[in-house]
């Protein structure tokens, strides 16, 4: 039976409650008793970051918009996909943008991109993915919101995914490193 | 909590998680501890770098003890045999970062240990245990670890644990494969079940 299999299942309810509960008041404590939910100045400060984030994430759409062009087959359908992900990103991190009180920075009319074949547009793949997760670390600290930085985490891991799948398209090992910081 | 509501893209622990994440508090403190909220700032991350180290160095036993299993088949046994290493390599950096604040290096657990502990590693006797086993606990530590990047207040020790966390969801990812089901099956990879 599956449930049997889980971590904790020879534990009492009493204790695991006990420890969710703590947890819980931690967490709780975390969110509303600081200045972070309130403080218009901290709020506007998450947003400016979350702001630097959704410019890559939106450069991200367009690149696997113009890899989609380059490529054909399995890999075609690929970053596709990836590139519905990257989109659901970005309209994540507008929405918590907006919910902070700041003014997302709509995309760029255009994006530049070498890329010009399917070997370089799966490159291009693994540079936005790279860049995404280093940036996504890089600025989980400097958030005081926490559904924020419960945003940033999904997404990073979900880019370190999508760097997974990119780089078995490449044909180059999956899991390469241990410690994911993408390269930014 | 916040009063704004809940994000609709974005992820906050829900009570399900909490009691997911205290259940691997609860299995005898092998495995992430729930920092405790009355403590300082200072003592809240190091109990938590504690417990992301045993954590670790649980799965990276339990991983190396799943991986001699014949009955997994070689593929697979490859696999788990790479993740036990990446486990150890997780264990090894939160270790170097634990001993810059001081703390004393948890001793690692026997297999039997990890195995009383955390009974999926017992039941992956087989493929397919093996691949549920797997599944269940790269997602617990994803969930762990965000709850854990959202408590901590070190910036060095959020961007390794977060770094730690992307290893373990590409972790997941591979899992999947394995499993034959789609890798990357939401936008958002928080460790919840789907």
């Amino acid at each position: 039976m599956a449930g049997d299999d889980r971590p904790g299942r020879s534990v009492s309810r009493r204790r695991l409650l006990a420890s969710a509960g703590a947890l819980a008041a931690g967490l709780a404590g975390c969110g509303s008793s600081g200045p972070t939910r309130t403080n218009p100045e901290f709020r506007a400060a998450d947003a400016a970051v979350l702001d630097g984030l959704l410019g890559l994430e939106n450069r991200a759409v367009a690149a696997y918009a113009h890899a989609a062009r380059l490529l054909a087959g399995p890999h075609q359908a690929l970053v596709r996909r990836i590139g519905v992900q990257e989109a659901a990103h970005a309209y994540a991190v507008t929405g918590a943008i907006y919910r902070l009180g700041g003014t997302p920075t709509p995309p760029a009319a255009t994006y530049a991109f070498t890329a010009r074949d399917g070997p370089s547009a799966l490159a291009l793949a693994a540079e936005v993915e790279d860049m995404s997760i280093a940036v996504g670390i890089d600025i989980l600290p400097k958030l005081s919101d926490l559904a924020a930085r419960g945003t940033v985490v999904g997404i990073a891991n979900n880019d370190a995914q999508h760097a997974v799948l990119i780089a078995q398209a490449r044909g180059l090992p999956a899991l390469p490193t241990a410690v994911v910081r993408g390269r930014a | 909590m916040s009063s704004t509501g809940p994000d609709p893209t974005g992820w906050r622990p829900r009570r399900r998680e909490l009691l997911a994440a205290a259940g691997l508090v609860a299995a005898g403190g092998l495995v992430l501890g729930a920092p405790t909220p009355a403590a300082g700032q200072g003592v809240r991350d190091i109990e938590a770098i504690i417990g992301a180290v045993r954590l670790e160095q649980a799965l990276a036993v339990g991983y190396a003890a799943i991986a001699r299993r014949p009955a997994l088949g070689l593929d697979l046994r490859k696999l788990v045999a790479h993740l036990a290493v990446q486990e150890l390599e997780h264990a090894a950096a939160l270790l170097k970062l634990a001993e810059y604040v001081g703390v004393q290096p948890p001793v690692a657990p026997s297999v039997a240990e990890v195995e009383r502990k955390l009974p999926a590693v017992a039941a992956a006797t087989d493929h397919a245990g093996a691949l549920t086993a797997l599944d269940e606990l790269e997602r617990a530590e994803i969930l762990g670890f965000s709850t854990y990047v959202q408590v901590l207040t070190d910036v060095k020790l959020i961007q390794l644990v977060a770094a730690v966390m992307c290893g373990d969801a590409q972790h997941l990812a591979v899992v999947r494969q394995a499993a034959g089901e789609d890798p990357i099956p939401a936008a958002f990879e928080t460790g919840q079940r789907r």
